[in-house]
């Protein structure tokens, strides 16, 4: 047979290369920093723009906190992530982070709330609440990682497990997502250093009225198919979160101010035909008591609640027609998601703040507690059924969707 | 001498029945693991009771020899290994026979809507099958379409076709006393494995991807919610 010295001499190259091999898919992965977990210097041209951010914004908003250890925070769900602006100039001049991230989950907006906590103790939260997170059996996505986080759900601190360096260092998906960074240098990233996203769709030419339809369709037939209303007895993880979390702002004297997204009258008009309107309401009355039991507990004064949907002047934008991708609506990209120019005025009214050549409108936005929310609910009510009756093209398309 | 002859056969036969018994309970205490290995055993047994069956009728041709003959052992063989690793897999015996009922048939077919199309092109063949049961639907959550069935075939391929781990190896003799398994030697330099460079950079490169795609980076795709 041959001799062993050609099987030496194969091992070593296969050790060599092996070493070498990983070395620089190591190296790659720690210079593009994809998910920005390394906070690698930004290098023009290289790894400064991050676009692979938005598609993994659980990871990568945890890290950012790290880094940028904001003050004040941003919790929702995509509508808060590209509408709630954290430069607005209510803010009152600390770091803001926007922490929004798409469907996120009452048990995970608790869980990124103590994350960021644990990093930098928090001045200042504003949560953008919407229906569907109520939903019971609404479960954190599968790209929620309770490790990524500072501090676990006892509040106790944690370390790094070792999956998060094998993911983001040592894994196909990085490299790819490297490698993605490195060829989209120079354009819009998708979401700004603050956290907000900057564009909700990147088609050149967009069509309003066919964004509606097909984001009420989903609404329709997937999230509100067999929704029931979380209790807390029998979902702790949604009610319960929200309790947990009014209870540390409480304790804790964090200025939270909480808001009911400001949706827009199409949506709400799926969710009627879906023969939750008494449920919507339900939920409203829900938020306002637990907040108000628990700032009752604590012995504090309540924090405000905001409602912005109902049937006002900026739900209530024109549709254009569909077919029309040149007309750009002013307030919404589509029925349930604002643009920065509506969450602008959110925080005017949540910050008590008057921006000089801004205008806010009167029936935007009401602070809703027990006290007046079986007023505030048969007004919008009312608003309601004026609309539908100078609105019946928008009507039908709503009620089509029932056949 | 014809009983003695006979008597050692018995005893060869449940000593393999035996010792693939034993390598299914290894594998897990359970009665999924413990039947794979009878199948396993049972296979063995049907294999060389039927060799030993083929010298008395066939006195001595190979009948393997055509390809007709390899073609039919490699099918029965393919499928039982494959039925076997259903039960290896399942969670329990029921679960198995699910599983085979999905094989079988039995709950039906279920084929992506636009092959209702296509397959009318052959003489009007999906509305026949429609007509006998078989579903068209968009509810297939577990087919990705061409991708998968590309992939499966790719695979197929290799399977079938492809030289196995001791015909790469056949240069440096990688099992005890293969020469009486009638392991066809593959006469080919590419195809043979040696300790040069080229190797070298193969296995490092195969090694790399593996390693790499044990972890993977959950994504969230933007849906409009």
């Amino acid at each position: 047979m041959t001799s062993k010295r050609p099987f030496h001499e194969y091992l070593k190259k296969i050790g060599l290369g092996l070493t070498m091999a990983f070395a620089v898919v190591v190296s790659f992965n720690l210079l593009m920093d994809p998910y920005g977990v390394y906070d690698i210097p930004g290098i023009d041209g290289i790894n400064i723009d991050k676009p692979v951010f938005r598609s993994h914004s659980r990871l990568a908003k945890a890290y950012q906190v790290r880094h940028q250890k904001p003050a004040a925070i941003i919790l929702g769900t995509s509508r808060g992530d590209v509408g709630l602006d954290p430069n607005h100039p209510g803010w009152g001049g600390h770091p803001v982070y926007n922490l929004a991230f798409p469907v996120a989950s009452i048990y995970e907006m608790l869980r990124y709330f103590q994350h960021a906590h644990s990093v930098n103790p928090l001045k200042q939260v504003v949560i953008d609440f919407d229906f569907f997170q109520f939903q019971k059996g609404h479960l954190p996505r599968s790209d929620f990682d309770e490790k990524n986080l500072a501090v676990d759900s006892n509040g106790l601190p944690q370390t790094q497990g070792i999956d998060t360096y094998l993911a983001t260092l040592a894994s196909l998906d990085a490299i790819s997502d490297g490698m993605e960074t490195l060829s989209k240098q120079g354009q819009n990233p998708g979401s700004l250093n603050n956290g907000r996203a900057t564009f909700f769709s990147l088609r050149e030419q967009f069509d309003h009225h066919e964004e509606f339809l097909i984001n009420e369709h989903n609404y329709f037939n997937k999230q509100y198919r067999k929704f029931v209303l979380a209790t807390l007895e029998d979902d702790p993880l949604i009610v319960g979160s929200y309790r947990t979390l009014l209870k540390t702002a409480y304790r804790r004297e964090i200025d939270f101010r909480l808001m009911i997204s400001p949706s827009h009258a199409r949506q709400q008009e799926v969710i009627a035909a879906k023969g939750l309107w008494s449920t919507f309401e339900k939920w409203k009355r829900q938020l306002a008591q637990v907040n108000e039991d628990e700032a009752r507990k604590a012995g504090k004064p309540s924090f405000p609640l905001w409602d912005f949907s109902g049937y006002n002047t900026y739900t209530t934008e024109e549709v254009p027609p569909l077919g029309d991708k040149m007309s750009s609506m002013e307030w919404y990209w589509e029925s349930s998601h604002y643009k920065k120019e509506l969450g602008d005025r959110v925080l005017d009214l949540i910050f008590s703040h008057v921006e000089p050549g801004r205008v806010v409108a009167e029936d935007f936005g009401v602070k809703i507690s027990s006290d007046n929310i079986e007023q505030h609910l048969a007004k919008i009510r009312r608003d309601r059924e004026h609309w539908r009756t100078t609105h019946p093209s928008d009507v039908a398309e709503t009620e089509a969707l029932r056949k | 001498m014809g009983l003695r002859h006979r008597k050692g056969t018995l005893l060869r036969f449940a000593n393999l029945m035996i010792t693939m018994l034993l390598i299914g309970l290894w594998h897990g205490a359970g009665w999924t693991f413990v039947i794979w290995g009878g199948l396993h055993g049972s296979y063995l047994v049907i294999n060389h009771g039927w060799h030993a069956i083929k010298k008395k009728i066939f006195l001595n041709t190979p009948t393997s020899a055509t390809i007709w003959g390899h073609a039919l052992g490699c099918m029965l063989t393919f499928i039982g290994v494959v039925m076997a690793w259903v039960i290896f897999r399942a969670e329990s015996i029921d679960g198995a026979t699910k599983m085979f009922e999905g094989m079988f048939g039995i709950n039906g077919f279920l084929l992506p809507p636009n092959y209702l199309g296509y397959l009318n092109h052959l003489y009007g063949l999906g509305d026949f099958l429609a007509g006998r049961g078989w579903g068209f639907s968009e509810e297939l959550e577990f087919f990705e379409g061409l991708v998968e069935a590309g992939s499966l075939l790719l695979l197929a391929f290799i399977t079938f076709f492809a030289p196995n781990t001791l015909q790469w190896m056949q240069r440096y003799k990688p099992a005890l006393g293969l020469e009486g398994f009638g392991i066809k030697r593959f006469n080919s330099r590419w195809v043979e494995w040696r300790p040069v460079t080229a190797w070298a950079i193969a296995t490092i490169t195969l090694a790399v991807l593996s390693l790499l795609s044990f972890t993977k980076v959950s994504e969230f795709l933007y849906f409009q919610f």
